[in-house]
């Protein structure tokens, strides 16, 4: 009898020790499906596992669950489903939008619930079942647009990644306030990303590519809209954008839709719908996606513990609305943290085991407010040995940068909307500084690497392009086409580079080439154009313009050129027509914004002349260009004196003259000095 | 104590047969519904192997091409795939569609297994797993390849084929070198709940 009695109270020990919850209180009535079960089911797992959604079976019944116990013990404990890869928040800060991440709470009922035998539980303790809205979560769309034809996905092999172009009919700027993304077969779709492409890049890879869209991802041109995340995962709940932060869709342009889609044993047709929803607001503020990372990323063969990190210090006061973390399959951990100027930090995200199929778009519950001068900053480990069994190759090899998922990537994109909308400009100039600074770097190590390769001279000439370092991009440029001088592109950008550093013959001889190798590169016709118009070969100058429309009638800054030079050829009413179609199509086009409002203040016809009009379109010109640019501040004095207003005229024409002076174009200067003695003499311009 | 040890002794003899000698199982043929032994087969065959399957597990279905192509490559040389569908809420009717679905038609015959007769047998205890039988006895059970490492851990490709390659063995006369591997899919124990 003794040692039976030891024997149970140690037994007893050990019980109280693994549930220590429920030795601390009476005991708690077993969980039952009724009860406490089917809540959290339907709140957690139901959303994907019904009936036409992604989860493979329903959870949506006693059944349904009962018969899948072992497994979703399994899956559950393991933190597998729901699939949630975030660590929960710190005490005090806030969560993402739509966590899925079971509470220990109820984690702990699921597994005591299995382990008791799942018990159904009283009747009358089931709550009633959740009703799901069937087709569009966010009412009818605006604007529904398809797939034309179905894509199959085949029943084997490694995951297919996807890019699908849909055209988006509209025929005027629409404000794009929420897209909700319907994958059409959703047992096939894993995730999509969503950009727009305003040229026509993405739609000639389709055409190239027998089958509905091309193999693998978006193209630089396809890109979000203005800061905006639109991604899609399972389960997830379409989120119409903040208020007043809609994006704008242009008329011509192309939703590009990239899937990792997942082959399920069968061959998967599906056919992608997305429903747009528009506002007649304009944006108020628009949100900056600032991406940290490396293109440098370069991982030795069977190395564990690679690390990429990389920070930035906001120049203004930003709340952060969202983060999206991507990495492909050698990434193992992330960790994202804002240092405080006061020295406290907090977590952005942090996953500990990153799995590319789970990426999703994490928005904060509540935005996060970080002031001027806060560190942003990542840091992302890689395990390229054969232990990571998800290392694509094998055995391992050396993995560089690139978009192909055998290479890997390291992005953090965080979205930031700076809190006074007027520091957006700064914001946005100061993050381009750095990233053009690192993409310089990331491309001149790849170019050291090949240096015969023309493609790696291209690449570092277009960066030294966007940076104004026009003398090294011709340097790098002359060097692409010693390489291979049949690249029209590489002529184009050379032609570019010339005609900034005034050397026009020149880059007329480049446009002139490129179109010899390429005789339908519209944007060839309009710089051509642009050139012989400075070197005053009008006609021939109109006949490229018009070239270049012919070939995109999208082509807005052809259309803006035209519209100039008919103007400056007194064909007023034809101009002022092709400017306001280039307005149709980009209302925010300062060059088509001054020259209609110059039209509007000073043309001949009175018919064409409109003041009020034209002193509208010219401030918004000006205050687009910062009142940096001459032949906007001219048209701006010319509309203010058409309106009566010749103090402001002066005023304009003054702010002119003086950087004509310190740009020392002496035409100019001279031009401007007769329009303001005329308005000091309360005279309009008007065009004889 | 009586009581325990008389338990205990019951189940080392529930476990004994179907570890060594052949019993008699039966399964239901799903065109028809009769009962046959799925251990029964014509002169000439070889092995016999079984897959446990079941209509809604993701993982079983994303092997049906990986299952069609072993069938395909080993039939001629006296290998035969029977399907098993061990699940007893999985009708006739509902096997048949999925078998369409899946193109296994023509490829393997199908058994249900309601009462878990043919899966006490191989010691299966997940979809998908593989038996193979030769000559009465179990001499390999467990995975297809280890695309799966586990649930929610996939590997980009398989590195071994360890279905494959117990089938070489067992055609050239080798030993099974891993005669029993760790299956990753849904469990078979759920489905008798």
């Amino acid at each position: 009898m003794r040692r039976v009695a030891i024997v149970l109270a140690s037994a007893a020990a050990v019980v109280a020790a693994s549930r220590p919850l429920a030795s601390a209180a009476a005991p708690q009535p077993r969980p039952t499906f009724n009860k406490d079960i089917a809540p959290i089911v339907w709140a957690r797992c139901a959303p994907c596992h019904r009936p036409g959604e992604i989860g493979p079976f329903p959870l949506l019944t006693y059944d349904d669950v009962t018969r899948r116990a072992t497994l979703v013990a399994a899956a559950t404990s393991r933190r597998l489903m729901p699939p949630w890869k975030p660590r929960p928040p710190a005490a005090g800060e806030s969560d993402f939008l739509d966590s899925r991440r079971l509470t220990d709470r109820e984690l702990q009922l699921i597994q005591q619930w299995i382990a008791d035998g799942a018990p159904e539980g009283v009747a009358s303790d089931l709550p009633p079942a959740p009703t799901w809205t069937s087709g569009w979560q966010l009412g009818p769309p605006d604007l529904v647009v398809r797939m034309p034809e179905p894509y199959t996905v085949r029943a084997s092999g490694p995951d297919d990644f996807r890019t699908f172009v849909i055209p988006i009919p509209t025929e005027r700027p629409r404000y794009v306030r929420a897209l909700e993304f319907h994958p059409g077969n959703a047992r096939a779709v894993h995730h999509a990303n969503f950009g727009v492409d305003r040229t026509q890049s993405s739609r000639q890879l389709d055409l190239k590519d027998p089958a509905p869209g091309y193999v693998g991802g978006m193209v630089p041109d396809a890109r979000y809209p203005e800061g905006q995340m639109l991604g899609w995962t399972p389960g997830q709940a379409p989120h119409p954008s903040p208020a007043g932060m809609a994006w704008r869709l242009d008329p011509g342009s192309d939703l590009v839709a990239q899937l990792h889609l997942q082959p399920t044993g069968k061959p998967e047709p599906l056919q992608i719908s997305v429903g747009l929803y528009f506002t007649d607001e304009p944006p108020a503020q628009s949100p900056l996606g600032l991406r940290l990372g490396s293109e440098t990323i370069d991982i030795p063969a069977g190395q564990r513990d690679y690390i990429v990190s990389d920070s930035y210090v906001v120049p203004v006061d930003v709340n952060v609305l969202a983060v999206q973390p991507h990495a492909h399959n050698l990434a193992r951990r992330m960790d994202a943290t804002a240092t405080l100027p006061d020295g406290t930090t907090r977590s952005l995200i942090a996953i500990d085991d990153w799995d590319f199929r789970w990426q999703d778009v994490y928005r904060y519950a509540v935005p996060l407010a970080l002031p001027k001068g806060t560190r942003l900053s990542m840091r992302y480990t890689y395990d390229n040995s054969s232990d990571n069994v998800r290392n694509p190759r094998r055995p391992p090899a050396r993995v560089v940068w690139g978009q192909n998922t055998t290479d890997e990537m390291g992005d953090l994109w965080i979205q930031v909307v700076p809190r006074d909308a007027a520091t957006l400009t700064q914001l946005m100039q100061d993050f381009r500084r750095k990233a053009r600074a690192e993409d310089l770097a990331a491309y001149t190590r790849l170019l050291e690497g090949e240096p015969d390769n023309p493609l790696r001279h291209d690449a570092v000439a277009a960066l030294y392009l966007d940076d104004g370092q026009f003398d090294q991009a011709v340097t790098h440029l002359r060097r692409s086409l010693a390489l291979n001088p049949a690249s029209a592109s590489t002529h184009y950008n050379l032609g570019f580079a010339l005609s900034v550093r005034g050397r026009q013959e020149e880059a007329a001889a480049e446009f002139t080439e490129a179109l010899r190798l390429d005789p339908d590169y519209a944007q060839a016709h309009n710089n051509l154009g642009a050139v012989l118009q400075l070197l005053g070969r009008t006609d021939d100058a109109l006949a490229h313009y018009r070239r270049a429309i012919a070939l995109r009638p999208d082509n807005i800054d052809a259309r803006a050129n035209l519209a100039q030079l008919l103007s400056g050829q007194r064909f007023a009413a034809e101009a002022a027509r092709e400017f306001q179609q280039v307005l149709d199509v980009r209302a925010d086009h300062a060059q088509a914004l001054a020259g209609l409002a110059w039209i509007r203040a000073t043309a001949g016809d009175e018919r064409l002349r409109n003041p009020a009009d034209a002193v509208r379109m010219a401030e918004r010109a000006a205050a687009l260009t910062s009142r940096r640019d001459l032949s906007v501040l001219d048209a701006l004095a010319a509309a203010y004196a058409a309106a009566g207003r010749f103090d402001a005229a002066v005023a304009a024409v003054r702010a002119g003259i003086d950087l004509a002076v310190a740009a020392g174009q002496p035409a100019a200067i001279t031009q401007l000095r007769q329009r303001l003695e005329l308005y000091q003499q309360g005279q309009p311009y008007r065009v004889p | 104590m009586p009581r325990l040890l008389a338990a205990f002794l019951v189940g080392m003899l529930a476990l004994g047969p179907s570890a060594h000698a052949a019993p008699q199982v039966r399964v239901l043929a799903v065109n028809g519904g009769q009962k046959v032994d799925p251990l029964a087969a014509p002169a000439g065959i070889k092995a016999i192997v079984f897959l446990f399957t079941s209509t809604d597990c993701p993982i079983s279905n994303r092997y049906a091409p990986e299952v069609r192509r072993l069938a395909t490559t080993f039939g001629p040389k006296g290998v035969t795939f029977r399907l098993v569908y061990p699940n007893p809420a999985e009708t006739a009717a509902a096997i048949r569609e999925h078998m369409t679905a899946f193109a296994y038609a023509g490829v393997a015959q199908a058994f249900r297994d309601p009462t878990l007769d043919l899966v006490k047998f191989a010691g299966a205890t997940i979809t998908p797993e593989a038996a193979v039988v030769a000559a009465g006895r179990v001499v390999y059970r467990g995975r297809i390849d280890d695309r799966y490492v586990d649930l929610g851990l996939e590997r980009p490709a398989a590195t071994t084929h360890d279905l494959g390659d117990a089938i070489e063995a067992i055609l050239t006369g080798q030993p099974v070198r891993h005669p029993t591997t760790q299956a990753v899919g849904c469990y078979i124990a759920d489905f008798a709940r």
